[in-house]
Order: structure tokens, then sequence, then C-alpha cells
């Protein structure tokens, strides 16, 4: 494996306000690597993505991309990253073909190469025909297919996905497992944030496990079995985030009939 | 809630036994009237969204009805101006019911969106246990007391003045009148939005809304500047109304001789028929909506935030459109990619976002209206387009005047381009590896310019022509390229904003008035400069090259605008 790393965090510290989120984030992820980024709620999960694609910029300690430092050479770091946003967020009176056209163009592409790849990845996700309406008509599943084509149309060596099977159907879910399985052949760093254990725990060849700020378990799913025991991910996450049984809060909440 | 809310919600839900027997649950109505009134109060008008962002205080907003509450009382009292006109109850009130209408529907139509066709409802209450019917009401009684809070400061003026000046008698009959005349202007609304979901479908129906919105905003406006005028034109106190026919056919006529009968106790055949129309249609029309016109409205409703209408139909044909029009002017004004692209964001943007034309297109409209306004204004004994021609000096100047005056609808285009609903969208911008966000700012300027302005520019170059004939043509080109340069400088002093990227809101900068304050001031002196020389032509010429060389500059400085004189993305997220 590569020795340098492509993804590289020191001591990431990030506050909003009297709010600090990130308390010291380490973590150097090689080319290659699937790695999945989870945490419970408010752990700072999205608030490391945000930083890593450039997001946010106010934060302390560094950050290099490639080499690139996230804060001085943010514009080369951020040629070789994708990025597939956790909400739907996108312009919808646009549609699909000028949304990514012009995230091409954002990226610089060559235009006929540009227009070239949208028509083969948006028929690959089965939206040939919806290429020219405007996006404002799409159901979340058609959103994010667009948004998973916007984070790969410039064929990027890193690429950060944010819950990115949100809304998709049971055959663009498969789908896109293999997308990133086939991704991480060829050589690309899959950078994957989600709460869904399941599919982390099939997906991703490395887990960091993040709780309020700072990191609290790395290694492989492996690994982290033989560290907590012979437990599912779900199980391991449940035991190493929360303080109090969950099964208690479940009774807890069945009591509240009563 | 306030005292105000409070009190409405209790008038309203007076008449418990009438709605439980139209089949509505009275307890339910309550509850959600309760929250909607609450979340109401929490939502900032625009006096306190200044103050609130020019402290940078994050206070919670309650509330927020007071202010609404004074500026209606302020357009009360200038309503009794109608008292001036005419000497008997029916034309006073004829007019002041005429505008009292006007006004409410005005305030309808740029609250329906938000309050009648609140999208959230969808969500919290269709999925939940409750009849159309109480739906429908709830609705209703919603903006009936949002109303009230817009109606009974505005009647207290005029109230006031009446129990003054005859007695409280007339004053109680005023007041119920002008509850009835409200319940009217509800059914006119509430009718027309309904009958335009009938008959067409909830895709079109958010963009006809909107354009009715732009045509009425600009309606509105050009009857307040022309029916003073008219007016003028009268013998103002000997004016009457009473003897027109066809006035039996106006509405507020009907609540003026409503007055007047019952105050009274005389009027014509004609008077008492009018009368009667003006009892029963309000009561008539509201029950007319809850019976007939609500039970298919909610299904509608629906509709138009749902998924439906997305078949897949193949649109090719189609979009050959307005982008190839952009991308032509693009490749022609653009100098790189970057650019371009930001060109041809702005430009379908703005030629496709609902919210950018109803707030922007309608200023358009104000301006011809001003400007005709004032070319016909200046000459009060019979208006010929020849007696204009002569006496070209005056035409020019308003011409003048209307060139330099669209500075301000330009300065609301730039606003308005920076803002958007879907603002969170703009993390595509801080995410890709662009160099020079200036470039993209150029590029969505010089959309703006290609879309917006050259529209305007052609307008008034061709009331121009008419008015004044072809010798202005060199003066409306120094005007429009000064405009230019006027849109340069607002957005080089205020407007360093990527387009479509901030959040309503949460817009106010600190100092950003004082900065707009500023910015006019600019546009005035240039203006008072090119009015000074204006007869001669080497002048224009010399201010033209000026101008020109301004332009040049300002424009290359635009493109340099480095991401460090943006606003940190941050403060999005």
């Amino acid at each position: 494996m590569n020795t340098t790393p492509i993804i590289s965090i020191k001591n990431l510290y990030k506050s909003y306000g009297i709010n600090q989120v990130l308390k010291g984030i380490n973590l150097e992820v090689y080319p290659g690597q699937v790695l999945g980024y989870i945490g419970p709620n408010g752990a700072g999960k999205s608030t490391t993505v945000k930083i890593l694609c450039g997001l946010l910029t106010d934060y302390e300690g560094e950050v290099t991309i490639n080499g690139f430092d996230m804060k001085k050479e943010a514009v080369s770091a951020k040629k070789i990253i994708g990025y597939v946003p956790e909400l739907a967020e996108l312009y919808d009176v646009l549609t699909p073909f000028e949304y990514l056209q012009f995230m091409g163009a954002l990226y610089g592409m060559d235009e006929v190469l540009c227009m070239d790849r949208i028509n083969k990845m948006m028929s690959a996700f089965s939206l040939q025909d919806n290429l020219h309406q405007r996006m404002d008509t799409f159901s979340k599943g058609m959103r994010q297919k667009v948004l998973l084509a916007s984070g790969l149309l410039h064929n990027p060596d890193i690429i950060i996905l944010d819950e990115p099977l949100s809304g998709l159907d049971a055959n663009s879910v498969i789908m896109v497992k293999e997308l990133i399985s086939k991704l991480a052949k060829d050589g690309k760093t899959i950078f994957y944030c989600s709460h869904m254990m399941d599919v982390v725990e099939k997906v991703s060849d490395r887990i960091i496990l993040i709780d309020k700020g700072i990191i609290v378990a790395d290694g492989s799913f492996e690994e982290l079995k033989e560290q907590q025991g012979n437990q599912s991910l779900e199980q391991i996450f449940a035991h190493l985030t929360s303080k109090d049984s969950i099964g208690k809060a479940a009774d807890d909440l069945m009591n509240a009939f009563n | 809630m306030n005292i105000f809310n409070e009190a409405l919600l209790k008038i309203v839900l007076a008449p418990k036994k009438l709605y439980a027997g139209w089949g509505i649950s009275v307890p339910q109505l309550k509850s959600i009237l309760t929250y909607k009134l609450l979340m109401d109060d929490r939502r900032p008008n625009s006096i306190q969204q200044t103050r609130q962002r020019s402290n940078n205080s994050k206070k919670e907003i309650n509330n927020s009805s007071i202010g609404t509450i004074l500026m209606s009382g302020l357009m009360g009292i200038f309503f009794l101006m109608v008292f001036r006109l005419g000497n008997d109850h029916i034309t006073h009130l004829t007019f002041y019911f005429a505008m009292f209408i006007t006004f409410l529907c005005m305030i309808l139509i740029s609250d329906f969106t938000s309050v009648l066709i609140d999208v959230r409802d969808n969500y919290i209450i269709l999925p939940k246990p409750v009849n159309d019917k109480t739906f429908v009401l709830a609705r209703l009684l919603h903006i009936f007391i949002h109303i009230c809070k817009t109606v009974l400061p505005m009647v207290l003026p005029a109230l006031i003045y009446l129990s003054i000046m005859y007695n409280g008698i007339a004053g109680i009959i005023f007041f119920v009148l002008s509850l009835f005349a409200t319940l009217f202007s509800i059914f006119l609304i509430n009718a027309v939005y309904i009958i335009i979901l009938k008959i067409t479908t909830p895709e079109k129906f958010k963009n006809i809304i909107s354009y009715i919105q732009i045509f009425f905003a600009i309606f509105i406006y050009a009857s307040y500047q022309l029916v003073p005028r008219l007016i003028g034109k009268m013998e103002l106190q000997n004016f009457e109304v009473a003897h027109s026919s066809w006035l039996i056919l106006v509405p507020s006529y009907w609540l003026a001789c409503a007055f007047n009968w019952v105050f009274t106790f005389q009027a014509t055949a004609i008077e008492m028929v009018a009368a009667i129309i003006g009892f029963v249609l309000p009561v008539a029309s509201i029950y007319v909506v809850i019976k007939y016109l609500a039970p298919s409205f909610n299904q509608k409703l629906a509709m138009i935030t749902g998924s439906e209408g997305a078949s897949p139909t193949k649109r090719k044909a189609n979009y050959q459109g307005s982008w190839n029009i952009g991308e032509s002017i693009a490749a022609k004004v653009t100098t790189n990619e970057i650019e371009k692209t930001g060109f041809l964001f702005s430009w379908n943007m703005m030629s496709r976002s609902r919210d950018f034309k109803v707030k922007v297109y309608p200023s358009i409209g104000y301006i011809i209206v001003l400007l005709v306004v004032m070319l016909l204004s200046g000459n009060t004994k019979g208006i010929s387009l020849q007696d204009l021609r002569n006496d070209s000096s005056k035409s020019v100047y308003t011409i003048i005047i209307g060139i330099y005056f669209s500075s301000i609808l330009v300065l609301t285009a730039i606003t308005q381009m920076t803002y958007s609903d879907k603002f969170k969208a703009s993390w595509m911008f801080y995410i890709t590896p662009i160099e020079k966000p200036g470039e993209i700012i150029s590029g969505s300027i010089k959309a703006l310019i290609f879309q917006f302005y050259l529209f305007i520019a052609l307008i008034l170059l061709v009331i121009a022509l008419v008015f004044v004939g072809p010798s202005i043509i060199p003066n409306i080109i120094l005007g429009i390229t000064n405009q230019v340069v006027i849109i340069y400088l607002i957005v080089t002093i205020g407007y360093k904003e990527l387009p479509f990227s901030k959040s309503l809101s949460n817009t106010q900068k600190s100092g950003m008035f004082i900065r707009t304050i500023f910015m006019l001031f600019i546009c005035l002196v240039i203006g008072v400069i090119h009015f000074y020389i204006f007869r001669n032509t080497v002048f224009i010429i010399v201010a033209f090259i000026i101008s020109v060389t301004l332009l040049f500059f300002l424009a290359n400085n635009l493109r340099k605008i480095t991401w460090k004189q943006i606003k940190l993305a941050g403060d999005n997220w």
C-alpha cells in the first residue's frame, strides 16, 4: 500500500461560538482506502466533512489533501475531491443536464468530455429521460442520483460521500455499493459518512468512530471486533458511544404509553 | 401569544355552534389557529429583520405583529383624505372602501403564497384526521386574524373621524361595514385562487399566481398614481358619485349605500338595492367558499407540492430554448469558461426563479407607469404628442429622471440575485476549484444586465422615441452607459456575493442601509451632472468616454475579487 497519506488531518479543532465540535482529530487516509466515518448525531462528522471539502475554512489545525494545505492551496486540493452532500440541496429550477454541465465547468472540465460523461452517467442511473426536465419535480432519490453524478463527474481521486444512499431504491443502493468497491479498486479514496451501520460494515475497509469531537475507534471491522468482542458494528457503535443502555431507553419509550 | 392575538382568537371562535353545524371540529380549529398565530409572531417582519441583524444578536422574535399594526395605522390616516372629496356619505365611502378593498387585496396577494398556501400544512395537517371544512375554515380564519391586525388599525382613524364628525352610531355602522368589506376581500382573492386551481394544473398554478401578483402590483401602483391625478381634474367640492348608473357594479358603492341607508334612513331604490347587496354578499360569499369551493381545494393543494407531474416527458425539443439564447449571448460577452458558466447559471436562475420574478419584475412596471405619469401630467391642458415634442427640454429631463430612477430597480435586482431560498445549494461554489470567484460574479452581473437591464433600457428608448423623437438618442446612450457603470459600482461597493447564495432570513449586513443611501446618492450625482449637460453634444461625448473608461475599469476590477473578499462560506452552514 502507498505510504504517503492522501488525506492528512492533524490536531483539528473547530468551534461554533463557545460550542467546541471537534476536539483534536488526527487522521491519515491512504489512497485506495474506503473509510467509513461514523458517529452519533452531533459527534462532528458533518463538520469534518465540510472542512475536508472546503466549505468551512475557519478551523484550527492542519488539513492537507495530497500534500496541499486546505487553507493555503484550497483550489489545488478541491480539484481532486468530489463531494456528495448529505441533504439534496441543489438549484432545482435547473435541469440535471444544466446542473451537471455547470458543475463540470466549475471544475474546468472540457465541454465535450463533460457532456459525454453526463449522458453516460445519467443513462447508468436511468435518468436519461429526465435529462432536460427541471429538477423541482424530482423525487429525493432522483436528486440524490444527480448529486452522485455531480460528485463523480470530474473523476476525482478522493470521493467524499455524506449519506449517499438516502432516498435511493434498493437497486440503486446495490449499484452504488458496487460502484464504491470498484472505485476503490481503481485507486480512489472514499470517505464514507453514514448512519447506516450495515452498509458501513460491508463497504469500508477501515472504520473511524468519532464521539463528541474525538476519535474513539479506528481500524478495520475485523480489528474492531477483536477489540470489542465479536459483535455487529451496530453493537460496537452502541457500546462505545452510549452511556445508558439503549434497551432501557426503548423500555422508557414504551412506558410512556402507560 | 400577545393580547391582540388572544382577543382575536376568542372573537373568531365565538360562533361555535354555527361551526359545529357546518361539520367543523371546533377543538381542532382552535389548536390549528393557536399554533399558526404563535408561528406568525415568531416570523420577523421587515423592520425587525433589520434590527436583529444589525445587532448581530440571536434574540428570539416575539410579537412581530405590533410593527405591522403601527404601519397599518399610518395607512389609515392616509385614507382620511377621501373625506375631502365631495360632501355626501356615499361619495366619501365609495372611495374609502374602494381604497380599502384594493389595499387589502394587495396584502392578501402578497401574503397568500405564505399564508394560504402554506406547504407545511400538507405534511403537518393533511395526514392528521382533520376534515376539509375544518382545514379550510382554519385557513380562512387565520387569514382573517392576520388581516384584522392590518384592518383594525387601518379602520381606526376613519372610525374616530366619523364618530367625532357625526356620532358614535356612524362609527359603529362604519366599523361593521368595514368588516363586511374585509370578508368580501377575502372572498374575492380566495375565489380567484380556487378557480385558478380548478382550471389549471398544479404545476402551472404557482407560475400563474406569480404573474397575477406581478400584474396586480403594477396595476395597483398605476391606479395610485393615476387616480389622484384624475380626481384632481374633477371639481373637488361638488363632486358626487351618486348619479352614475354603472356604480351599481362597484362593491365599494354597495357598502357606501349601506352606510348611508342605515345612518340616514334615506335611500333611492337603486341605493337600497345596492345596500342590500352590500349586506348579503359578503356573508353569502364566504358560505359559497366553504360549501362549494373548499372540498376540492385540499386535494389540489396537496398536488402543488406533491411529486405529481414528474412524468418523464422528453423535452428535448424544448431544451433548445432559453439555454441557447443565453449561450449565444454568453459566447459574445464573456471572456473565459468560468465567467461564461456564471453567466449561464444566473441567466437560467433569473429566468426561472419565481421568487426573483415576483420581486423584481413589478418594479419594471412601476418605472413605466411613473414615467408615463410624469410625461402626461406636465401638460394639463389637452395633451398631444406634438406638444411634448415641441416642449422637448421638459420631456428630455423627464426621460433622464426616468433613466436614473431605474437605479432603484437595478438595486432591487442585484439584491435579489444574491438571495435564494435554495441558498444551501451554493455549496457547489465552495467545493469546486475556483481561483477567482469574481469571474462568477462578473458573469452573473453580465447576465443581469443582458436579461434585465437591457429590457428596461429598451423600454426607456421606446418611450423616449415616442415622446421626444430621435434627437434624444445620444442622451439615452449616455444614460444607459452610466446606468451600467452604476450597476458595477453597486456591486463593487455593496454586493460582492455569489449569485443565489444567501438566505433571505439572514440577510442584512450591518451598515447596509448607509451603503444603500450612499449608492443612491452616487446615482443622484451622476444624474444631476447628466441633467446639466444634456443640451451640449460635446459634453455628452466627453461624458460618454469617461463613462466607458470607468466601466472597463470597474468590470476588470470586479473579476479580480478573491475568496477573501467574499463572506466566509461558514456563514451559510
